[in-house]
């Protein structure tokens, strides 16, 4: 063989080799998207991507944060231009209906199935609409009232299982020259979610609000516009700081609570309770209690879903997306979730050495009642109505009012 | 007779094909294509999609979804209680904000432009707040106006003005002055900068006559320097509407357009039916208005500046 035609082989067998190494190192890069880039939530989804991953040498996960405030913008523009991420976190709250009804997501029910733990059934009907199951419920969150041990104690109060006594308790501080509960209603959410709390003792059958939802029952309900009286009532009683409307869900309102002005703080769940703790920094302690109802109802949390994960509809990845939320709810990830304090979709041991927060978060779940309202003009209503109220200015008539008019 | 150097040299000159000349009107063509095809991609395609999705129902995930309404939106938009609040306050901030923006900054550019000793270092200062995002104003302002521990109720405390704490932002009846004191703050200077910029071009003869002719300061103000910050002022005026008409950032960090839609403007109203409401047509509706009322407003300034 002359040099020549020996050169010639070599080139070509170091192309072909080369090629071989590029075809090795190609993989497929799952792009997953959350809006969760800090606290816990980002340790338990490293630890889920390492163990797939391990498992997958030749996928990669690729995790795109986006700000909340953004996220809906963002996956919406993805969606319509039919380049959504492989996995997906969608929002629990009323958007979640146009977005499922959007045709964009995958089905999940048949994908359920296979590989995934025995998700509750309630969790999996918050994710049901129009008889398809649309997103992973992932993990569940209660919502309760934070109390400041410290204060209580000095107060001689223990926390109130009734309104009565959480008007009374509410009194007894203010003429101490400290505020009751600390609620944000600058963004809404909060003070909607303070009417769902009075909803659970207004509505004891716990079906009228799903009935709403679902056009079979009218929005201007008496245990509706009850509820709105209730929470009207607690107003009125001084039991909430004032100038909720000024302050922010978790910024100033939680500040008054951190900083003693406040002797409660409410809505607090798994999401918050980190965060609390930082902030607290050890100088008291704190404990939570359901939002009361009345004498003789059993004190009840309101609840859902806390993350819910969907996949594209059509997605090309989809199996090995599905792969990676198998991986996500697999022992080792409910493992990690009740190390972090939070509550996974589907029943699980509690470990005895869980912290007292992990045990009474899940201990809630099992009664918590459902936060949601799907339809969103009605939801935004609410919200809206709920301002008027922490306002002095509308009570639970103009609320349930505007809402049956929002759902027309 | 001897052959003319003109003719010399024609003659010796190898025979040149005429040069053909480029239209100037495909060259200026040519020049702004690039341009062009920016502005139609970016901003007229855009405009267009945003006024034809006005007439239609979209939830925003998919155009397969889209459905034809007509004039329907903006019908609703006529007889929303929520819609027609917004509107007033986005009328109520433009018109508070160009007013006293206007009176502040010139105010300011009067004094700046005296040259006495300070100004310099005010002008600078002054400029400052200008240079800040309007979300970390908005955040600065809050903390200041928070009702528990905010610098303004521990000052008011202090002086013995009150003995509760206000909840400036909590409350409908001043969340919305807050706002307007708040941008009034950050963009007094900008404004500023203009006017002084606009007393740069008065000319020193004109100011010199009035002297002469005994004229007060006040009179030279009024008579000699207003009338030669007319154009200037036709301009910020018209910044200012534009500014005051699509003003969203800095309301939704201070109240999100609380309490009670209070402080509720168009913008917000628009961010809230197009990203949580999921009605793009309403939001697409709402942005064509508020396009509207910005060219409104830039048609009337040419109106008024041909009988200046």
């Amino acid at each position: 063989m002359t040099l020549k035609k020996t050169m010639v082989l070599a080139s070509f067998a170091a192309m072909l080799l080369a090629g071989s190494a590029v075809s090795a190192q190609a993989e497929t890069v799952l792009e997953y998207w959350t809006w969760n880039n800090e606290g816990d939530y980002v340790k338990v989804d490293e630890a889920a991507i390492a163990r797939y991953q391990a498992a997958h040498p030749d996928i990669k996960v690729q995790v795109t944060y986006v700000p909340y405030a953004d996220y809906m913008t963002k996956l919406k523009a993805a969606l319509a231009a039919n380049q959504p991420p492989d996995i997906f976190q969608v929002p629990w709250d009323s958007g979640f209906r146009d977005l499922a009804d959007s045709g964009k997501l995958a089905p999940m029910g048949e994908i359920l199935n296979t590989g995934f733990p025995a998700i509750s059934q309630s969790a999996k009907d918050f994710v049901t609409l129009n008889g398809e199951v649309w997103a992973l419920p992932f993990d569940l969150n209660t919502l309760q009232i934070a109390y400041n041990k410290s204060i209580f104690a000095e107060h001689g109060l223990t926390p109130p299982a009734t309104n009565d006594e959480l008007k009374a308790a509410a009194a007894k501080l203010n003429e101490a020259g400290i505020f009751g509960i600390a609620l944000g209603t600058k963004d809404k959410w909060a003070g909607g979610d303070t009417w769902f709390a009075q909803l659970v003792y207004a509505d004891p059958t716990g079906t009228k609000l799903a009935d709403a939802d679902a056009g079979k029952a009218a929005w201007d309900d008496a245990a509706f516009t009850a509820a709105g009286d209730r929470v009207a009532d607690l107003v009125a009683s001084g039991v909430f700081a004032p100038g909720a409307n000024s302050m922010g869900a978790f910024n100033e309102s939680l500040d008054l609570f951190v900083s003693g002005a406040s002797a409660m703080f409410y809505p607090v769940g798994n999401f918050i309770s980190g965060g609390i703790n930082d902030k607290v920094g050890g100088e008291f302690e704190w404990g939570l209690f359901p939002f009361p109802g009345d004498a003789g109802q059993a004190p009840n949390p309101t609840g859902g879903i806390a993350r819910m994960f969907s996949l594209p509809a059509g997605g090309t990845d989809n199996v090995a997306a599905a792969d990676f939320l198998r991986t996500l709810t697999d022992d080792e990830g409910a493992e990690t979730l009740v190390q972090y304090n939070f509550i996974p979709s589907w029943p699980v041991e509690v470990p005895a050495d869980a912290s007292e927060l992990s045990k009474n978060f899940i201990a809630a779940q099992a009664t918590a009642r459902s936060r949601t309202i799907y339809t969103p003009p009605v939801n935004a209503a609410l919200l809206d109505g709920m301002q008027k109220i922490f306002d002095g200015a509308a009570k639970g008539a103009e609320l349930t009012a505007a809402m049956a008019a929002a759902a027309k | 007779m001897t052959a003319s150097p003109l003719g010399t040299l024609v003659s010796a000159s190898p025979v040149r094909r005429p040069q053909r000349r480029a239209n100037p009107t495909t060259v200026s063509l040519l020049l702004a294509a690039p341009t062009l095809c920016l502005f139609l991609g970016f901003v007229a395609v855009p405009v267009v999609a945003v006024v034809l999705t006005s007439f239609t129902r979209w939830t925003g995930f998919d155009i397969s979804g889209i459905e034809w309404l007509g004039l329907e939106n903006y019908s609703g938009l006529l007889n929303d209680p929520t819609f027609l609040r917004a509107f007033l306050h986005t009328l109520i901030f433009t018109v508070a904000t160009t007013v006293l923006l206007n009176a502040v900054g010139l105010g300011l550019a009067v004094l700046v432009n005296t040259r006495a000793p300070g100004t310099a270092f005010l002008k600078a200062v002054l400029f400052l707040p200008v240079l800040l995002s309007p979300v970390i104003v908005g955040l600065m302002w809050s903390g200041l106006l928070r009702g528990v521990g905010g610098g303004l109720n521990q000052f008011l405390d202090l002086i013995g003005l009150i003995n509760q704490p206000v909840f400036w932002l909590g409350d409908g009846r001043f969340a919305l002055a807050a706002i307007i004191l708040a941008t009034l703050w950050q963009f007094a200077g900008y404004d500023m900068i203009l006017y002084y910029a606009g007393l740069q071009n008065v000319p020193d003869t004109l100011l010199e006559a009035a002297d002469l002719d005994g004229a007060r300061s006040w009179t030279k103000f009024v008579h000699v320097v207003m009338p030669s910050l007319y154009h200037v002022m036709s301009v910020v005026v018209l910044l200012n509407i534009i500014g005051g008409l699509r003003i969203f950032d800095i309301v939704y960090v201070m109240t999100r357009g609380g309490p009670s839609r209070s402080t509720e403007v168009l913008a917000t109203y628009m961010y809230e039916q197009g990203f949580q409401l999921n009605a793009m047509g309403v939001a697409s509706a709402i942005a064509v208005i508020i396009v509207l009322l910005a060219i409104g407003a830039s048609v009337l300034r040419l109106r008024v500046l041909r009988h200046v």
